[in-house]
C-alpha cells in the first residue's frame, strides 16, 4: 500500500474517486493490482461541461457504469475518467494468465459517443501489443465494438471481452493479417513474439 | 458508275469525313442503278462488300456516324436484294454476328427503331424470300443453294433466329413485329428439326406464337399461323406437344372459330379491312397500288388446314400432364379461397396457429407446382388460362378481389390484420431459394405475369401523328409547332336531340389535343345553361379571357367537380377522363393496334353531343378506403398500410379509372401487388418476425434478423411497354397533349413497368416540356448570376429565392473569377451541396460532435438524414430551427434546379430522406437504413412490446417480467430524451423520466416519431417546398428512391476509368498483373452504381464511400487471395470489413467470379441491414 500513487482523480456529486495504481507487488496476488479508493469529499464540482445543469442520458448511464465498476470491480481489468470529461476514459488490462501477454498491464483508451449507449464506445489500446486482431495504431477488430453492438453491453463486457480476446486471437479473421499467419503456422513463434513484446510495452 | 471504283477504294480511307462521304456518294450511285443487278454486281465486284464490312469490324459500326451506318445498312440490303453471290460473301463475313451485336444494342440499350426495323430488313434479304415466288425464283433457288450447301451458314442463320424472336418479342409497332415475323418464318423454313427444338427450349418460340395469334393484326396472325404450320411439318412429334402446353393450339382454335364466326356475320369484315397493308413493308419497290396479299378467307383456309393436318390427328391421345395440372391448381385454389371467408373471431384465436400451417403448406404447394424453375415448369399460357393469377389474387386481398362491393367494414383491423398476414407468409414463400443456384419464386411469378402482359398487345395502342415523321429517326416537330404552337382539335358540340332544357351550343371550338370531356365541361356549361343566341358576343368573351387564340380545357384544370354533362361520339360515351382525341381516334380505329392519323383528321370538324347527366356521380368507395387506411395508419404506424400497392390489394382495385374489363387488367393488379410486395419484403418479413417474437415462436433478440432479400426492381420492367412508350414519345404530338390514356394510367399505376430511362424521357416531355426546349439550340436562354465563394450558402440562398421557378437556365460564375460557362456552374453546384454537408449547421444526422471538428463534414456512412429537432427546443449551441430550416429549402431549391437544368450534386442523400422526398411514408423499420445501431435497438425494443403485450393478453396477469438481453430495463439507464441529443425531450420533463417496461411502449413509439416525423417535418416542410416553387414535387413520384438518386447525383462512375487500381492495394498472393485481379477489376468497371454500392457496403460495412470517394478510403480496399481448401469455383468471396480486406478465391473465369461476387454482395446486403 505504501507504493500507491493516485493516477485519475475525478469528481462526482459529492464522492470523489480515486484509482490507484499500487505499483510493484511481488508475491502471487497479481490479480489484485488495482483498488479504487473511494473518499468522500464535502465540495463539488460540476460534472460535466457538455450539459448545463442537467444530466444527459449517456451521462447519467456512464456515471452508473462506473458505480458499477467501483461496486463489483472486475478481475483483471479497470477503468474510469482520464480528467474531469467523463465521455474520455481510460482503461487498464491485465495480461491474462494462461496467455503469452500474461504479466503485463495495457492501457487501452476509451470514447464514449453522445448518442451511449445507443452506438458502441471507440476502444484502442494506447500499449503496443502483437496480436492478430489488434493492430499497430491500438485499433480492435470486436464484432460487439462495431455492428454487433447492442445497449444491454457494458463497458466492463467490453473489456472482458477484450481479455478473451487476448487469450483466444481469432486469427482466421485477423487485423493484421502477418501476425494472423503465423500465429497459425508456427504458433511457438507468435507466442515468442507477444512475450518479447509484452515485456518490451507492457511491463515497464 | 464510273465513280464506283474510286469511291469504294475511298472507304479504306482512315479519315471519318472521307468515309462519310464515300458512303453517301455509293448510296446514290446504288440509288441511281436501282434494280439493275448487273450494276449492283459490278459494285459487289469492286469490293465495296469487303470494304463496308471492314468498317464495322471490332465495334467499328458504333464509331461510325448515323447516317453512314445507314447507308451500309442499307447498300449491303440492296446488294443482298439482288446477288446471291452478295449474300454468299456475306455469310463468309460473319455478317450474323455483326448483326446480333447490332441488334442486342439498338433493341436494348438505344431502342432506335429505324435501325432495327433496318436490320430486320437486311436479315431478309439474306434469306430466299418465300412469298413472292413471281420474276426472281432463280435468285431465290440461287440464295437457297447458297445458304444450304454450307451448313455453317445454316448454323449462322439459326443462331440469329433467337435474336430476332427477342425483338419481335418486344417490338412497339405492329410493322416492326411484322417483318420480324415474316423473317421468322424465313429462317425456320430453313433450320433443321433439331436446331428448331433448340430454339423451342431456349427462347420458347410457341409461347411466342401464342402471343402473335392472339393479336388482332391479320398480317401478323396469317405469318405466325405459316410459322406454325411449318414447325409441325418440321418436327411434328414435339411442336405438337409444346403447342397445346403453350397454347398454340388454343389459340387457333379460337382464331377458327372467330373466322367461321365471321364468314357468317358478314358486317364485321368491313371493319377489318381498314387495317394499314404491310405485305409490302419489306420489299424495295413499294407499289401501293398491289393489293393486300392475305385474301378474305386466307387466314380461315389455313388454319383449317393446319387443325386437319397436324393437331386433329392425335386427338385420342390424352394430354394428361396438361389436364392434370389444369386440375390440381384449381383445386389447389378452392382450398386456398375456403380459407378466403373470414372466421368468426373467437375461433380464430383457438386454432389459429394450425390454420397458419395449414396455410402455409398450401402456399408452398403452389408454389412448388406453378413457380419452380425445374423441369416440367408451367407454361405461361397454361398459367393464364388455369386461372391463377385470379384466385391468387383473392387468396392475398382475402376475398376483396371477387367482391365488387365495398368491403365490410366492421371488422376493419381484423381484415387488415389477415390481409398483412397473407402477404408476409406470400412473402415468405416467393422470396426464399431452395438451394443456391435457383432462382427466387416471386421472379419467375414476375416473369410469367409479364409474358402474360404481352398477350394483351391490343390494350396499348400506339398512337402515332404522321408514319412520315417516325420513319425518320429524328424528332421532327409536325407542323414546325416552332412557330405556331400547339395543334389544336376543332370540335362541334351540339346538344343531343332529345328533349333537354339545354341551349344548343352549336358551334366549333378548337379544343387543346389534352381536353377531356370533364375539362371542357367547365368551359361549356355556363354556356349552355345561359346562352341567350348572341354567337358573337360570347366569341369574343371567351377570347379575351383566354388570351388570343381559344383552344380551351386543360387537362386538371380546375377542380374535380362531379360531371353533369354526358357526351358521345358517334353513338358511343365517351369516358370522362379520356381526351377527346383519343376517344375520337380509337372510335373511328376500332379494332387496330397501331393508330396513324390521317391528315385530313386535323382539317375536320368533329362532332360531339353532349347531354345532361341523370344522377350525380357517387363517392367513389376507394377514397373512404383511404382515409379509412389512413386513421389506421396513424394507429399503428406500419408505413406500408399507406402505399398505394396495399389499398391496392386490400380493397382489390387498382387505382385510378382501368377498365377491369380489359384482359390485361389481373395481371396489373398482380403486379402492382408483387412490386409492393417486394419493395417491403424487408417491413413485412421483420414485422412478421417480430410477431413470431412475440408468440414465442423466436426465443432471442438475435433472432429477428431477416435473411430474404428483395429481387431487383430491372425484373418488372416489360420491355414491350417501354418500347410502346418509347415509340409513343417519339411522336411528334406527344409533347402537346397527344398521351393516350393507357400511358398516363400505367405511368400513374405501374410505373415499376417502364424502365427508367422510358420513364426519365417521359418526365423530361411532360413535366417540364418547356423548361427542355429544342436540343437545336435556338432558344436555350440562360441566366447568369454571380456569387461570392466566401458566402456561398447566403448568394446561393438569395438566388434561389429569386430565381428558383424561372424558366431559364441559371448559369454561376463566381465573383473575381474569370471563368464562365458550364464549369463554374457546375461547380457552383457541387460546392453548394458540400456546403451542405458541413459540421456545425445542424441539418444532418451524425453532426452532434460539434466540439471536435467544427470543420469537417458530416460523414454519414449510410446517407445523410435530417437530424430531428425539437418543437420546444428552437436553438441549441448556437444554431436556431428557423436556419436549419432555411437550409432545407435552399436544398429544396438546388434539388429542383439540378434535376431542371440537368446538374449533378454530390451529396449522399440516404434512402429514407429520398423516400420522403417521394412522399412516402416512414416507420420504424426504415431507421435501419439510416442509423443500424439505433434501428436495431429500437426494433428489438419493439418485438419486447409486442412480447409483453401478447403474454398481458393471454395470461392476464402481469406475468411480464421483461428484460433486455438479461439486462433489467432500469440498469440501461434511459430517459425519455431523444437518443444522442439530451435537449430533445420526449415527453415534457422527459430527462427526469426514465424508461421501464410499462412505459417501453411510449418510448420506442416517441424516438420513432421524433425520429422519422414530428422531429424533422418542419426541416422537410421546408425542403418540399422549395423544390415545388421550381416545378410541382409529385411529377417526380414515377420514380423510386434509387432512380432519383441517379438522377441527383448522376453517373459519376469514377470506378470506370483507370484510377481504380491507384486505390486499391493488391496483397497476399495478388498483385495488380495476377489473373485473377484483371478479371476483378473489369468486373468491377461494369459494375452499374447499385452494384458498387453493394460492393462496398458488403466490403467495408457502409454502402457510402466518403467524400472524394475510394481515394479517401481509410484503410484502403485490399485485394487479398482467399486460400481455398476445396474447389476453388464452389467458394465465395469474403471480407473482412475493419480492415478493408476484400478476400477473393482466384476463380477459374471471370464469368464466375462475376456471378459468385454478384451473389454475395446481393444476398449478403439483406442481412446487413440488422447486424
Amino acid at each position: 500500500m505504501s507504493h500507491s500513487r493516485i493516477i485519475y482523480r475525478l469528481d462526482l456529486a459529492n464522492v470523489s474517486v480515486y484509482i490507484a495504481w499500487r505499483s510493484s507487488v511481488p508475491g502471487p496476488s497479481k490479480q489484485t493490482f488495482f483498488s479504487l479508493i473511494l473518499r468522500s469529499r464535502h465540495s463539488s464540482i460540476p460534472i460535466s461541461r457538455t450539459n448545463q445543469g442537467k444530466k444527459s442520458m449517456a451521462l447519467r448511464r456512464i456515471i452508473k457504469e462506473l458505480k458499477d465498476l467501483q461496486r463489483d470491480p472486475p478481475t483483471s481489468c479497470s477503468a474510469g475518467p482520464v480528467s474531469d470529461d467523463m465521455f474520455h476514459w481510460q482503461a487498464t488490462i491485465m495480461g491474462p494468465n494462461d496467455s503469452p501477454y500474461s504479466g503485463g498491464v495495457f492501457l487501452v483508451t476509451i470514447h464514449f459517443p453522445p448518442d451511449y449507449p445507443f452506438k458502441p464506445p471507440k476502444v484502442a489500446f494506447k500499449t503496443k501489443v502483437f496480436h492478430p486482431n489488434i493492430n499497430s495504431n491500438g485499433n480492435i477488430c470486436l464484432d460487439i465494438l462495431k455492428d454487433q453492438w447492442s445497449p444491454a453491453l457494458t463497458i466492463s463486457k467490453v473489456l472482458l471481452s477484450i481479455c478473451s480476446l487476448l487469450t483466444d486471437p481469432n486469427p482466421d479473421d485477423p487485423l493484421v493479417p502477418e501476425i494472423a499467419h503465423m500465429c497459425k503456422t508456427d504458433r511457438l513463434r507468435y507466442e515468442s513474439t507477444a512475450r518479447g513484446w509484452t515485456q518490451k510495452y507492457a511491463m515497464g | 458508275m464510273e465513280a464506283a471504283p474510286g469511291l469504294c477504294a475511298l472507304l479504306q480511307s482512315t479519315d471519318k469525313t472521307m468515309i462519310d462521304s464515300a458512303v453517301s456518294c455509293l448510296v446514290l450511285v446504288s440509288y441511281g442503278a436501282s434494280g439493275s443487278a448487273k450494276h449492283m454486281e459490278k459494285l459487289y465486284e469492286l469490293n465495296a462488300v469487303e470494304a463496308m464490312m471492314r468498317l464495322m469490324e471490332n465495334n467499328g459500326w458504333k464509331s461510325l456516324s448515323d447516317d453512314t451506318l445507314s447507308g451500309i445498312l442499307g447498300l449491303l440490303k440492296d446488294l443482298a436484294s439482288v446477288s446471291a453471290r452478295v449474300a454468299k460473301s456475306l455469310f463468309e463475313l460473319n455478317i450474323c454476328d455483326f448483326l446480333k451485336q447490332m441488334i442486342t444494342y439498338y433493341t436494348l440499350s438505344h431502342s432506335d427503331h429505324n435501325k432495327v426495323q433496318m436490320l430486320i430488313e437486311l436479315i431478309y434479304y439474306l434469306m430466299p424470300p418465300l412469298e413472292r415466288c413471281d420474276h426472281r425464283t432463280e435468285l431465290i433457288i440461287a440464295k437457297k443453294n447458297v445458304i444450304i450447301e454450307e451448313s455453317r451458314y445454316v448454323e449462322q442463320v439459326a443462331s440469329i433466329l433467337t435474336f430476332i424472336i427477342q425483338v419481335a418479342k418486344s417490338a412497339a409497332l405492329s410493322s416492326i413485329c411484322y417483318s420480324c415475323v415474316v423473317v421468322i418464318r424465313n429462317i425456320v423454313e430453313l433450320s433443321t428439326p433439331s436446331s428448331l427444338v433448340e430454339v423451342q427450349k431456349t427462347v420458347n418460340i410457341s409461347s411466342l406464337l401464342a402471343v402473335w395469334l392472339a393479336r388482332k393484326n391479320r398480317h401478323i396472325i396469317f405469318q405466325t399461323l405459316n410459322i406454325s404450320k411449318t414447325l409441325l411439318k418440321k418436327h411434328q412429334k414435339f411442336f405438337f406437344e409444346t403447342f397445346i402446353k403453350e397454347g398454340v393450339k388454343h389459340a387457333i382454335d379460337t382464331i377458327l372459330a372467330q373466322e367461321k364466326d365471321a364468314k357468317s356475320n358478314h358486317k364485321q369484315r368491313g371493319k377489318n379491312l381498314q387495317e394499314s397493308c404491310l405485305c409490302f413493308d419489306l420489299d424495295l419497290d413499294t407499289s401501293t397500288d398491289d393489293a393486300c396479299r392475305i385474301e378474305k378467307g386466307a387466314i380461315l383456309k389455313l388454319s383449317e388446314d393446319i387443325k386437319k393436318n397436324f393437331l386433329v390427328k392425335e386427338t385420342a391421345k390424352p394430354h394428361h400432364r396438361f389436364g392434370c395440372d389444369f386440375k390440381s391448381i384449381k383445386e389447389l385454389f378452392s382450398r386456398l379461397n375456403g380459407h378466403a371467408e373470414p372466421p368468426p373471431a373467437k375461433e380464430q384465436n383457438l386454432n389459429r396457429s394450425e390454420k397458419d400451417q395449414e396455410l402455409c403448406k398450401q402456399l408452398s404447394d403452389f408454389s412448388r407446382q406453378l413457380l419452380s424453375d425445374e423441369l416440367p415448369s408451367t407454361s405461361t399460357f397454361e398459367f393464364v388460362q388455369s386461372g391463377s393469377v385470379k384466385h391468387l389474387a383473392g387468396y392475398l386481398s382475402n376475398g376483396a378481389y371477387f367482391n365488387s362491393n365495398i368491403r365490410n367494414c366492421q371488422d376493419f383491423l381484423g381484415e387488415l390484420k389477415e390481409v398483412k398476414n397473407r402477404l408476409q407468409k406470400f412473402t415468405h414463400l416467393a422470396l426464399t431459394v431452395r438451394n443456391q443456384s435457383s432462382v427466387k419464386p416471386l421472379g419467375i411469378l414476375v416473369e410469367k405475369l409479364i409474358d402474360a402482359l404481352h398477350v394483351c398487345y391490343d390494350s396499348f395502342p400506339v398512337i402515332l401523328a404522321d408514319e412520315q415523321h417516325t420513319r425518320e429517326s429524328t424528332m421532327i416537330p409536325l407542323r414546325d409547332s416552332g412557330t405556331e404552337g400547339p395543334v389544336d382539335l376543332y370540335i362541334k358540340f351540339s346538344r343531343s336531340s332529345t328533349k333537354e332544357e339545354l341551349d344548343n351550343y352549336n358551334s366549333v371550338l378548337p379544343v387543346y389535343l389534352s381536353s377531356t370531356p370533364e375539362s371542357i365541361e367547365e368551359v361549356l356549361w355556363p354556356e349552355i345553361c345561359r346562352r341567350t343566341g348572341n354567337e358573337s358576343a360570347y366569341k369574343e368573351a371567351t377570347q379575351e379571357a383566354n388570351g388570343s387564340r381559344t383552344p380551351v380545357g386543360l387537362r386538371n384544370g380546375g377542380g374535380r367537380k362531379s360531371s353533369r354533362l354526358k357526351f358521345s361520339y358517334k353513338g358511343t360515351h365517351l369516358q370522362s377522363s379520356t381526351t377527346f382525341f383519343e376517344s375520337i381516334l380509337r372510335s373511328m380505329h376500332e379494332g387496330q393496334t397501331d393508330i396513324q392519323i390521317d391528315p385530313s383528321f386535323w382539317d375536320k370538324d368533329h362532332k360531339i353531343v353532349y347531354r345532361r347527366r341523370n344522377k350525380s356521380k357517387k363517392i367513389s368507395s376507394q377514397s373512404s378506403y383511404n382515409t379509412q387506411l389512413s386513421r389506421v395508419h396513424e394507429k399503428l404506424g406500419i408505413s406500408l398500410i399507406k402505399d398505394p400497392f396495399f389499398s391496392t390489394i386490400f380493397t382489390g382495385k387498382l387505382p385510378g379509372d382501368l377498365d377491369e374489363s380489359d384482359p390485361s387488367y389481373n395481371f396489373l393488379f398482380m403486379l402492382k401487388v408483387l412490386e409492393g410486395l417486394n419493395r417491403f419484403s424487408y417491413h413485412l418479413s421483420m414485422d412478421e418476425r417480430l410477431c413470431k417474437f412475440s408468440e414465442g415462436y423466436l426465443q432471442a433478440l438475435d433472432d429477428l434478423m431477416v435473411t430474404i432479400s428483395p429481387i431487383p426492381r430491372d425484373q418488372f420492367v416489360s420491355s414491350l411497354l417501354t418500347n410502346k412508350l418509347e415509340q409513343q414519345m417519339q411522336d411528334s404530338l406527344f409533347g402537346d397533349g397527344l398521351i393516350p390514356s393507357w400511358c398516363i394510367h400505367l405511368v400513374e399505376t405501374c410505373p415499376f413497368l417502364l424502365s427508367f430511362e422510358a420513364r426519365w424521357k417521359y418526365f423530361c416531355l411532360t413535366a417540364h416540356c418547356s423548361f427542355m426546349t429544342d436540343k437545336n439550340g435556338s432558344s436555350t436562354e440562360t441566366k447568369k448570376y454571380r456569387v461570392i465563394r466566401s458566402k456561398i450558402l447566403e448568394c446561393a440562398a438569395s438566388m434561389f429565392n429569386k430565381h428558383g421557378s424561372d424558366t431559364k437556365f441559371i448559369e454561376v460564375e463566381f465573383g473575381g473569377e474569370a471563368g464562365t460557362g458550364r464549369g463554374p456552374t457546375f461547380e457552383f453546384y457541387t460546392t453548394v451541396s458540400h456546403e451542405l454537408q458541413k459540421m456545425g449547421l445542424g441539418m444532418w444526422r451524425g453532426d452532434i460532435t460539434s466540439q471536435e471538428n467544427k470543420a469537417g463534414f458530416v460523414h454519414a456512412p449510410f446517407g445523410l438524414f435530417p437530424q430531428p429537432w425539437s418543437s420546444a427546443n428552437t436553438s441549441s449551441r448556437g444554431i436556431s430551427l428557423s436556419d436549419v430550416v432555411q437550409k432545407f429549402k435552399l436544398l429544396g431549391h438546388l434539388v429542383a434546379r439540378s434535376v431542371l437544368d440537368g446538374r449533378v450534386l454530390d451529396i449522399p442523400l440516404s434512402k429514407a430522406f429520398y423516400k420522403l422526398m417521394l412522399e412516402h411514408e416512414l416507420d420504424i423499420y426504415d431507421i435501419p437504413s439510416f442509423d443500424p445501431e439505433l434501428g436495431k435497438t429500437v426494433i428489438e425494443f419493439q418485438a419486447l412490446v409486442k412480447r409483453k403485450k401478447f403474454l398481458e393478453e393471454r395470461t392476464s396477469n402481469l406475468a411480464a417480467d421483461l428484460s433486455y438481453k438479461n439486462v433489467r430495463f432500469e440498469d440501461l439507464c434511459l430517459d425519455f430524451t431523444l437518443p444522442g441529443n439530451p435537449e430533445y425531450e420526449l415527453v415534457p420533463g422527459g430527462s427526469e423520466k426514465m424508461v421501464t417496461p410499462d412505459n417501453l411502449e411510449e418510448y420506442v413509439s416517441s424516438v420513432a416519431d421524433a425520429t422519422l416525423k414530428s422531429g424533422i417535418s418542419n426541416q422537410i416542410e421546408a425542403f418540399k417546398a422549395g423544390i415545388n416553387e421550381v416545378f410541382a414535387l409529385k411529377t417526380l413520384q414515377l420514380f423510386s428512391e434509387d432512380e432519383m438518386e441517379r438522377i441527383l447525383c448522376g453517373e459519376q462512375d469514377s470506378w470506370a476509368s483507370n484510377k481504380l487500381e491507384d486505390h486499391i492495394c493488391f496483397d497476399h498472393g495478388y498483385d495488380a498483373n495476377s489473373p485473377p485481379i484483371i478479371s476483378f477489376l473489369e468486373i468491377l468497371r461494369e459494375f452499374g452504381r447499385e452494384d458498387q454500392r453493394a460492393f462496398m457496403h458488403f466490403t467495408t460495412g457502409s454502402p457510402q464511400l466518403p467524400l472524394g470517394g475510394l481515394a479517401s478510403l481509410d484503410p484502403k480496399l485490399t485485394i487479398v487471395r482467399k486460400q481455398c481448401d476445396g474447389k476453388v469455383d464452389d467458394e465465395l468471396p469474403s471480407v473482412n470489413t475493419c480492415r478493408h480486406f476484400f478476400k477473393l478465391p482466384p476463380y477459374s473465369s471471370k464469368e464466375i467470379m462475376r456471378q459468385k461476387l454478384k451473389y454475395a454482395i446481393k444476398e449478403g446486403l439483406g442481412s446487413f441491414q440488422l447486424s
